[in-house]
């Protein structure tokens, strides 16, 4: 009878396979975000309701701009509750970046306003959330890393995956947890 | 030995199989010719923007060769400007190095400057300017590299902070073409390379992956969406899912680093060498720009066709586009398909993804056509073309596993992959995946036809030029089919209302989903030019509600509108259902109530029923029926007023019909004194013999105001008003529009009595009180009666001296004329000075006076005069409660009618014989007509019938309780009341069902309904009929 493999141990190996050749080659390149670090490089959290898009008329010789408008229903960081907040994003970042409509609620982590006034999501699309209509976080397939590293999520200690959706309230109180020093 | 699922051209077991896929295979040896140059493309030309004859051509650089330009500046310490430039330049080689794609990357020199912070700047909010040489327009340095040393410039554009070392995972290296040519050509291209992610030479290999996948763009590369189980881990992913996972994966791999996690992250795999040979495969014309590479098509095979929605007739239907085809090398050592191996395209992928429509428009937010992308030849909406696949084992025989999936729904928007951006749509059906033995140099043709596929809609709604009937009830279901394809709807509003339009993409459950059709809704006046942008739209999913797309529109002037319903993509697929819902409040009956009626109110609209929530002036309003195309409401009692009627059904849908409902009176109304001027002097404590009588009517002068609020006051305050007994007195109109009091005048003097609605709306009649010492004064002087009543009445009159009640006196009462008989001819007063006998009338039928004297001096004396009406000048009046609707589990109020002369104004008229004919029908829903041959109307049951006779009293006034056996449930009861030879009046009155979860408003009608629900135990009477 030829030596079976304990499916966990076999599991274990194949990403020893997948991971660990590279691994000491690249030991010193940068770790995946997590939603701690989401948190920290965030001017602007909150979840809202997209009023508006605009682009207004390109002038010669400037970057063109987006402006997209949310009304704010939860605020988290840099804004209110209740306001209205424009955020002006680089048409060219645009063009390949999230696509915005109106009525579309989301969650968003937005870099602080460089000098030039402008901004976009944090970690390309890893800043943008959706929200259910129970206004639950729902984590598209990309962005189950963000809370999948032990310290985010206590359940990939226990070796299972994350959950994919988060009620607002925990993923908040998850927000705030990463912005404490 | 054969596999599950497996079909090959040399299986003997299937010679069916072998046959048809034989000539499937002849066919498109032979027949077919469509574009080798293709898969996995960033950007097709489509039908606008683009030269003539161009649709349907990926963008490349022109012949191939691609000229950069690099930063003047430095990268970082380990990358100074001649090593970056290197570096560059190897990570172009691995795409120039393909074999089979003639392609070539120079560069050309350096671009004018250093791209750096310093003149990437801020000019105004919002506005930065940033070197010429590197815009979109800068043609003549096609392609720029900017290397941002210190991530300033990434700062500038991506907000403050994107550029450090802790965003390197997203933003190492960015960018892509911004700029095409006419000539269906990538004209421009920017890449922004971050220092900060390049700070030591471990960093190289990531850094460099980044590199090559920003170029794979520039190069005119789509994403790509292959063994996307290294993230799902569903299956979990083996060695060879890591050593095939392409450069150009759409998303990067969820570990610590990409080429940590990827094996050769940063070496270009199989789906990466055929997608670039694709887009610039080497041919025999231009081999010899490429020395020591190789035929494109000789030395790999391709297997291309077509994915189909199964028709009706089970063969061919529509074109299914967005399915991913994958190619898996089967390797012939494990007998298995190869995951390091394999090559996908996307069906449709030459077929525009979103040519915009009519609803939000054919433009995005840059007045750019949408169409500018994409072709519109359906021939290509279902192609798919797997070409550049590769023998592995260095054989000149392959097998290849083909087979058809879905693409991975996370690649959407930044990460899109295939033809449809703005969110992938799940396929409908599925197909077994086939073998396929392939040669070098093979070109085979496939087609898919996906079984158990949605079919393709049967009906479509209306055109634009002719809208279909919207669905009785506003509850319905759709379809976009064909491609193209948008529903139009007539639709008609009233101004001041507001509507819900919810459009909730379904899937081929008829579940919600938003993963196949994405709604959007438009509303155009029904003389709207075609092609002309709508009034008012709404984008797809713009609800909380999963699928659902939500509009509310508020009107502003009534008329005939279109409903559109479209696709955001101006797709339409098979499995593009949805179901729609309106909720519209249309208008209300009666539009004027009076302030304390509790009126029954009928809503009528689109959509409503009895889960339907009320209400009116923030006031709950209970729904006590529910018909299919209107509710019955209780108003609740509120002031004079205008105010708006609210309705929300439970899924969120609301409706406002503004302003509609009207309480008693308005500042238009008019208010007219019909009596009590010409008052003689009168006694103090004593009462003026005309009441002060008014009638409000509305602003044309006619329509009377019933349940205005009228407020009755004097001037000096001298005047007790007999309505309320007081100084001050607020007294409703009935249906006629009419409010009135006696008046007793409580000192000496002239006295204006008042009766307003407003400061501004009023009416003045002067009363003059005096006092001697002895008066007498009758009350209600006079009086009218129906000829030939026998009966009696009152003769009541108050002796005063100097405004002072006399108690004890005689009065001497006498028939002066016509025939009568008193109870008592004479009368002691009490102690508040008043006495009264009664007049007794026997069949009457001429006037008769009477006096009254205070004796013994036989003075003074006052006189009552009783008029006699004939029966032709009797008229009946409505008063109050003729249009009610109740439900099954209340009850009716009396209906009031008044019996009048034919004076102006009437006269109540006494003792007057009222014949009241009532039937009880079973209520029967309204049959609602459509089409050339409506039902016949339902016959009418009569449950029962009944016929009365009442007398109306002091005031002319008769009371009908309506009624009907609890047994017969939901009943319309027909009346018909008449006095005399006049007119009769008719009406009916409503008991329908109670909604379900009916909860009655107070403990008469509990007691009520727990009453009949005791009966109901004993009777086959259903106990709810449903009404919606």
């Amino acid at each position: 009878m030829s030596p079976k493999l304990h499916p966990r141990a076999l599991r274990a190996a194949l990403l020893a396979v997948g991971l660990g050749c590279c691994s000491l080659a690249h030991a010193t390149s940068p770790a995946p975000l997590s939603l701690t670090q989401l948190t920290r490089k965030a001017g602007f959290i909150f979840a809202g309701r997209v009023l508006r898009v605009e682009r207004p008329a390109p002038l010669v010789g400037r970057v063109p701009v987006v402006q997209v408008t949310f009304q704010v229903e939860r605020a988290l960081r840099g804004t209110r509750s209740g306001q209205t907040f424009t955020l002006t994003q680089w048409a060219g970042a645009w063009d390949d970046g999230p696509q915005y409509r109106p009525g579309q609620r989301l969650l968003l982590f937005l870099y602080p306003r460089s000098q030039s006034g402008l901004t976009s999501v944090v970690g390309g699309r890893l800043g943008q959330f959706d929200l259910d209509e129970g206004g639950n976080i729902v984590l598209r397939g990309d962005q189950q890393s963000l809370l999948g590293t032990p310290e985010e999520n206590p359940s990939a200690r226990m070796g299972t995956r994350p959950p994919t959706k988060y009620r607002y309230r925990d993923f908040a109180g998850r927000v705030r947890r990463g912005a404490e020093p | 030995m054969k596999r599950p699922g497996q079909t090959g051209i040399g299986d003997a077991h299937h010679p069916g199989a072998i046959i048809g896929l034989f000539l499937t295979l002849a066919a498109g040896l032979c027949l077919f010719a469509g574009p080798l140059h293709a898969g996995g493309p960033l950007k097709i030309a489509g039908v606008s923007g683009f030269n003539a004859g161009t649709a349907g051509t990926p963008l490349t650089w022109p012949q191939g060769a691609v000229q950069y330009y690099t930063d003047q500046g430095d990268l970082s310490p380990v990358l100074p400007q001649d090593q970056a430039n290197a570096f560059v330049a190897n990570a172009f080689l691995s795409w120039t190095s393909v074999a089979t794609a003639a392609l070539s990357a120079t560069r050309a020199g350096q671009l004018d400057e250093d791209v750096n912070g310093g003149n990437v700047v801020f000019i105004d909010y919002g506005q930065v300017n940033m070197p010429a040489d590197i815009q979109p327009t800068a043609l003549a340095k096609p392609v720029a590299i900017v290397y941002d040393l210190d991530g300033k410039v990434t700062d500038a554009l991506l907000g403050q902070g994107a550029g450090a070392a802790d965003m390197c995972g997203s933003y190492a290296a960015y960018g892509g073409p911004d700029n095409y040519s006419s000539d269906a050509h990538l004209a421009h291209a920017l890449v922004v390379l971050n220092g900060n992610c390049v700070q030591t030479s471990a960093a190289l290999p990531d850094f460099r992956y980044h590199l090559m996948r920003v170029l794979g763009r520039v190069l005119g590369l789509d994403w790509a969406d292959l063994n996307s189980n290294v993230f799902t881990r569903k299956p979990f992913p083996t060695p060879d899912d890591y050593l095939g996972f392409p450069v150009m994966h759409a998303l990067d791999p969820a570990c610590p680093n990409a080429t940590m996690c990827v094996t050769a992250g940063d070496q270009l795999k199989m789906d990466d060498r055929a997608a670039i040979s694709r887009l610039y495969p080497v041919t025999s014309e231009n081999i010899g720009n490429f020395s020591g590479k190789q035929f494109f098509r000789e030395n790999t095979a391709r297997i291309h066709g077509n994915v189909y929605f199964r028709g009706r007739d089970g063969l061919a239907g529509q074109p299914m586009q967005g399915v991913k085809v994958v190619a898996r090398w089967i390797d012939p050592g494990s007998g298995l398909p190869s995951h390091r191996y394999a090559a996908a395209s996307v069906s449709g992928y030459l077929f525009r993804g979103n040519a915009g429509n009519p609803a939000t428009g054919l433009t995005d937010l840059s007045g750019e056509r949408y169409d500018k992308f994409g072709s519109d030849d359906p021939r290509w909406e279902g192609y798919f073309d797997v070409a550049g696949l590769e023998f592995p084992d260095g054989r000149a025989t392959a097998q290849y596993q083909v087979s058809v999936e879905a693409v991975d729904p996370a690649c959407a928007d930044l990460t899109a992959v295939g033809p449809y951006h703005s969110g992938q749509v799940a396929p409908s059906g599925s197909a077994a995946a086939i073998t396929i033995t392939v040669n070098k140099g093979d070109d085979l043709a496939h087609d898919f036809i996906m079984a158990g596929s949605a079919l393709p809609a049967s009906e479509s709604a209306g055109t634009f030029s002719s809208p279909a009937r919207l669905p009785a009830g506003g509850n319905w279901t759709g379809s976009l089919s064909p491609y193209g394809n948008v529903d139009y709807y007539s639709l008609a509003a009233h101004a001041d209302r507001t509507m819900t339009v919810k459009i909730t993409a379904l899937n081929e459950a008829g579940k919600a989903t938003q993963s196949k059709a994405q709604p959007v809704i438009g509303i155009w006046q029904s003389s709207a030019a075609k092609d002309s942008l709508p009034d008012v739209a709404v984008s797809y999913f713009n609800s909380a509600e999963t699928g659902a797309t939500v509009l509310n529109a508020q009107f502003l002037a009534s008329g005939n509108l279109k409903l559109g319903i479209a696709d955001f993509r101006g797709d339409g697929r098979p499995d593009f259902h949805y179901r729609g819902r309106i909720f519209y409040g249309d208008s209300v009956a009666p539009a004027r109530v009076s302030a304390q009626s509790n009126a029954s109110l009928i809503i009528r609209g689109i959509g409503l029923n009895a889960a339907t929530t009320a209400k009116i002036n923030g006031s709950d309003t209970p729904v006590v029926a529910a018909l299919p195309d209107r509710i019955v409401l209780n108003a609740p009692r509120l002031p004079d007023g205008v105010y708006s009627v609210d309705l929300h059904a439970l899924d969120g849908a609301s409706s406002s019909l503004l302003n509609a409902l009207t309480y008693g009176a308005v500042a238009d109304d008019q208010i007219v004194l019909l009596q009590g001027v010409g008052n003689p002097a009168i006694p103090v404590g004593g009462e003026a013999p005309n009441p002060i009588r008014v009638r409000v009517v509305e602003a044309d002068g006619i329509t009377p105001v019933a349940g205005a609020t009228v407020n009755f006051s004097a001037s000096p305050a001298g005047i007790l008003f007999s309505g309320c007994g007081a100084a001050t007195c607020a007294l409703l109109t009935d249906e006629q529009g009419e409010a009135s009091s006696r008046m007793a005048p409580t000192a000496v003097g002239t006295f204006t009595a008042t009766a307003a609605m407003s400061t501004s709306a009023y009416v003045h009649a002067d009363v003059t009180a005096t006092s001697s010492a002895l008066d007498i004064s009758a009350l209600s002087q006079s009086a009218r009666v129906a000829q030939g009543a026998s009966g009696s009445l009152p003769l009541a009159v108050r002796v005063l001296s100097n405004g002072h009640p006399v108690a004890g006196r005689t009065v001497q009462y006498g028939i002066t004329q016509g025939n009568a008989s008193l109870s008592s001819t004479s009368a002691t007063t009490d102690a508040a000075g008043y006495t009264s006998v009664n007049l007794i009338l026997s069949s009457v039928a001429a006037e008769v006076h009477a006096s009254a004297c205070v004796m013994p001096a036989a003075a003074p004396c006052s006189n009552f005069y009783v008029y006699v009406l004939p029966a032709a000048e009797l008229r009946l009046q409505y008063v109050a409660g003729e249009q009610q609707i109740i439900n099954t589990a209340q009850t009716f109020s009396p209906v009031m009618l008044r019996v009048a002369d034919s004076a102006s104004p009437p006269n109540p008229v006494r003792m007057a014989p009222v014949t009241v004919l009532s039937a009880v029908l079973r209520w029967q829903p309204t049959a609602v007509s459509s089409g050339p041959n409506p039902p016949p109307p339902p016959t009418l049951a009569v449950l029962s019938s009944a016929q009365r006779v009442v007398f109306s009293d002091a005031n002319g006034l008769v009371s009908i309780l309506p009624s009907a056996d609890a047994r017969f449930g939901a009943v319309v009861i027909d009346t018909i009341a008449f006095a005399g030879s006049g007119l009769p009046l008719q009406f009916e009155l409503q008991r329908l069902w109670a909604p379900p979860g009916w909860v009655s408003q107070n403990a008469a009608e509990k007691a009520f309904a727990n009453q009949q629900r005791q009966q109901r135990q004993f009777t086959f009477s259903p106990r709810y009929q449903p009404t919606d």
